[in-house]
Formats: structure tokens, sequence, C-alpha cells
């Protein structure tokens, strides 16, 4: 195959993110009012209660909040880690057989005895991709 | 299908059939060891499983399932192993009879195994776990029926296919569980519906999906199998 | 360049995030969980249609599509596995639950990693690609009627979410990128596939004219 970059189109990619981005900045603001929500909930419900319980309550909160952000945190490593590991090999498969093939092909030339037959190599290539040999 | 393709196909069916039931007749191996295979299952699970009355009786369907599954698993490995020694792969891509003749008779000679098999798990589990299944014994029987027949209708063209591709034998069972999961629930939800088990006692409509898993298990079987078996 | 591309993609994800809700941090595992969900639904989806492409027209690219859409639908599907369970313990505070849609999804990852186990130990015959093709066209409708038969048992639970418009936003736009992520791995993925399939012709036809 033609040695072209395996991924092109690089002004499409911020011509797609470009919208992204704008709906990050128009939302921020929203993000500020969700925390609000659940501070005089946490109080009302703190009110409701003798000091004791609230300390003890407060504490297993915390605990909680804690677990939670541990389940968060393992959750986005394994998406990165399942990600990154699955686009790692695909990229090292992909130079070893870009590596394999022009090896072939040099290979091929050199049996032909002339150099930079585009196109017999083309119709090897196709030819061999299409036959379905079991 | 007319009436003329029909009868050759029925034809076919019969031809291979009596073939593989000759063969099996004479040596009788698959069904004893089918059969064993059975009782040792109901062995393993009432050792496994066993407690009080009410325990036993919530352990039924899902041991006498469990059974049905390794038990068609032997019995769809069987068939692996007999495709393997013929050579019969090659001898289907040649053969002038319709490849899904083949595929009919195969996979009635596993549903008769299975169905064998479990005809002496099941009694023989009961006894063992002291549950009365007599009252039953109607309902249980088509449901097992039906599973047996589902799962030889999964089971046996892979088995086929499974030959041609040169995978071991190991591999079938392991790719066949996962396909056979709806016969595995529907035919647990429908024991425990039957035996009263769970809340649910709508034993029909446990049959009616299982049914339905049948039926279209084998009309996919058979519209395929030409076109997976062909080179 | 695609590195940038998905570097850039990912971050674009984690801002959107921080707009926590009533589960507080783990809700931010949704964000993730859904989206990868959806997507390897299609993956397999995909996979079972080239599948059945294959099979009736016997051209190879479209089993390399096949393969291709498995392996990108199993890493996804890994992530849903991995993210499910860590979510619904912060939210329903068990790790596993018999629902419909948990079911559905570990049974079709089940089929289409034996699918994967196969294809990549079984070798590269025709017999093992039909082979893997009768499974994943065999194995997606099946889907349906698990789907079907655990509802039956279990009762769907329907999981109310309110979703803010923030939320929403977050939502639909990790889905977005989480899209673009699937469509490039699966091209990548598809071309290599491709490639390997034309190296291999290519050394045959070498080793035939003696090379």
């Amino acid at each position: 195959m033609s040695p072209r970059p395996l991924i092109g189109g690089g002004p499409l990619w911020a011509l797609a993110l470009a919208p992204l981005l704008a709906l990050t900045l128009l939302s921020a603001p929203a993000g500020a009012q969700e925390a609000t929500p659940a501070a005089p909930a946490a109080a009302q419900g703190a009110a409701a209660q003798t000091p004791a319980t609230a300390a003890a309550e407060a504490a297993r909160e915390a605990r909680l909040e804690e677990l939670r952000y541990q389940h968060m945190w393992v959750a986005f490593g394994a998406v990165w880690l399942v990600l990154f590991v699955f686009v790692r090999q695909t990229y090292a498969r992909s130079a070893a057989v870009s590596a394999r093939l022009d090896e072939l092909k040099g290979r091929l030339a050199l049996l032909e005895g002339r150099e930079g037959r585009e196109g017999r190599e083309g119709a090897g290539a196709n030819g061999g991709a299409r036959r379905e040999e079991g | 299908m007319s009436a003329p393709r029909a009868a050759r196909f029925g034809r076919a069916v019969w031809v291979i059939l009596r073939k593989d039931l000759k063969v099996e007749a004479r040596s009788k191996e698959t069904l004893a060891t089918l059969a064993l295979f059975g009782a040792v299952l109901a062995f393993v699970f009432a050792f496994g499983f066993v407690g009080d009355p009410a325990v036993n009786l919530q352990v039924t369907p899902g041991a006498l399932w469990a059974g049905l599954l390794f038990v068609g698993s032997l019995g769809v490995g069987r068939t692996f192993a007999r495709e393997q020694e013929d050579d019969a792969f090659t001898a289907l891509t040649l053969s002038p009879a319709p490849r899904a003749a083949l595929l009919a008779a195969k996979a009635l000679v596993n549903f008769g195994l299975t169905a064998g098999a479990m005809a002496l798990l099941t009694p023989l589990l009961a006894l063992l776990l002291h549950v009365d299944l007599t009252p039953h014994a109607l309902p249980l029987a088509a449901l097992l029926a039906l599973g047996a027949a589902g799962f030889a209708l999964v089971g046996t063209p892979l088995a086929v296919l499974a030959v041609g591709a040169r995978l071991p034998e190991v591999l079938l069972p392991m790719v066949t569980f996962p396909l056979v999961t709806p016969v595995l629930i529907c035919g647990v939800r429908g024991c425990a519906a039957q035996l009263g088990t769970s809340v649910d006692d709508d034993v029909w409509a446990w049959a009616q999906m299982l049914l339905a898993f049948d039926l279209a298990a084998g009309v996919g079987a058979f519209l395929l199998f030409d076109s997976m078996v062909s080179e | 360049m695609a590195a940038a591309g998905l570097f850039w993609a990912h971050w674009l994800a984690f801002v959107y995030v921080p707009m926590e809700g009533t589960m507080r941090a783990a809700q931010r595992i949704f964000y993730f969980h859904l989206p990868s969900a959806w997507l390897c639904y299609v993956g397999f989806l995909l996979c079972a249609g080239a599948s059945l492409l294959y099979l009736l027209k016997q051209q190879s690219r479209h089993d390399a599509l096949a393969l291709a859409a498995a392996e990108v639908g199993l890493a996804f599907g890994v992530i849903v596995l991995t993210t499910g369970p860590l979510w619904a313990r912060a939210a329903w505070g068990v790790w596993w639950r018999w629902e419909p849609r948990l079911t559905t999804m570990a049974v079709l990852f089940l089929i289409f990693a034996c699918y994967w186990l196969i294809r990549s130990f079984g070798g590269d015959s025709a017999p093992v690609r039909k082979f893997g093709a009768a499974l994943a066209v065999l194995g997606a409708p099946n889907i349906f009627f698990v789907h079907v038969a655990v509802t039956r048992w279990r009762g769907d639970h329907p999981n109310n979410i309110q979703l803010e418009p923030s939320m929403r936003v977050a939502l639909y736009s990790t889905l977005l990128v989480f899209m673009v992520v699937f469509g490039l791995l699966v091209r990548l993925r598809y071309r290599v596939h491709l490639e390997e399939r034309a190296a291999a012709a290519l050394s045959r036809r070498l080793s035939r004219l003696g090379a």
C-alpha cells in the first residue's frame, strides 16, 4: 500500500472539534451551579441531627466520597489503559506489516530485475488481496 | 419447497441418518458413554448441591440444565471426532447430496443422544436429591426436549465447521455455551416455574420462547450452512 | 497527527466531565461508560454484518472489516465491563445486577471474545474465517433472544436518570468523541489487516516465483 500516513485529514480534525470547544466554553458557568445544590441539602440534613451523629455522618460521607473518587480514577485509568494499549498494538502491527511489505516488494523488484515498476507492484498487491486463498 | 425436492431432501437425510445410526448401533459406544456421563453428572450435582428439601427443589432446574449442556457438548464433540475420522468435511464439499441434509441428520443424532442421556440423568438426580418429579414429568420432558433440540441445532453446525477449520475440539464447548444462553435461561426458568420455586408460574411462555429459539436457530443454520461450508 | 487528535479528544472529554451530579465523582464514570456501551454494540453489529457479507460474497476485505470491528468492539467491551461495575458500586451498592442490559452485554462480550480468540489462534485459513463468520452471524441475533428471556426473568429496570442540560451536553459530546475514536480505530485496524493479507499474498507469490 502507498506510504502515506495512516491518518490524514488534519484540517478536518480542527473543524470537527471547534464546535465542541465552543460548547465547552458556553457550558462552563453551568459547572459552578451544579456544586451549589448539594451544599444546602447537606446543611439541612445536618441541622436535623445532634452534633455527635452529625460528626459520624460527616466522617462516613468523607470516606464514601474518597471511595467514589477512587472508583472514578480507576475507571478513567482503565479506559485510557485499554485505548492506549489498543492503539499501541495497532501501530506496532502496522509498522511491522509496512516493513514486511517493503521488504517483499524489494525482493519482488529484484526478482523482476527491474527497478520501480509501480504498475506491477500495485497489481500484485491488489490481486493478492482480492484472491481468496485458503 | 416443491414435493420432489422435499422428497429428495428427506431421502438424503434418511440415508445419512441410517448410516450414522448403524455405526452407532454396532458399537453402542457413544450412547453408553453419554448415559454413563449423565449418571456421573447426577452424582456430581447431588454432592455439590444437596441440602434441605426446599433447597433441593430450587437447585434441581439449574442442575438439570447444566447437565444438559455438558451432555450436549459431549455429544456434539462426538460429531466432531467422527467427522474428523471420516474426513467428512471434504466429502461434504464434494457430495451431491444437499449439505443441509447432512446437517439435519447429524443434528438429529445429537438430539437423540442428548435426550437419551437426559432421560437417565433426570430420574437419577431426582432420586439423589429426594425430589419428586413425577407430577411434573411431561412438562419437564417437553422443556428438556426443546432444549436438547436447540443445543443440537446450534452445536452441530459449529462442530462441522470446526472440523473444517481444524480447530481443537476443546474450543467447541467454549464457543457453544454463550450461544445457547437463551436455551439455558428459558429452560431453567421454565423448569423453576413448573416446579413452583419461582413467583412466575407460566411455563408455557418459557416453552414458547424455547420453541422460537429452536426455530430461529434451525432456520439460521440451514440458511447459512451452504455458504459456510462452500470453498 | 493521529496521536495529537486522540489526545485532544480525550482531554476534551475530561474537561467536559467536571460537572458533578448527585453521585458526585463516580457519576463522571457514566459519561465514558454509556458511549462505550453503545459503541461496543455498534462494533459487534458491524462485525456481524461484515461477516454476513463475507459469507454471501466471499470477499476477503469483508472478513478483514469483521475482524477489525470485533477487535475494536472488544476493546470497548472491556471498557464497559470495567467501568460498569465501578459505576454500579457507587450508584447501586453492588458490583453486578442480573439485568437485561448487563446480561446481554456480558453474553455478547463472551461470544465475540470467543470469536477473537479463534481468529487469533486458529490461523488465517478460509475455513477458520468461515467459522468465525458463522459465529458472529449466529451470535448477534442470538442476543435478541437473551434480552427477551432475561427481561421476562428479571423485569426491566428502567434507570430513571434525570439529565440536566449540562450533563446532557457532556454525555453527547463524549459520545461524539468516542464515535470518532471508534471510527478511527476500526479504520486503522482494517487497514492493518488488509495490508497483512496483501503481504501474505505477496510472500506466497514470491515463493512461487522462487525468490
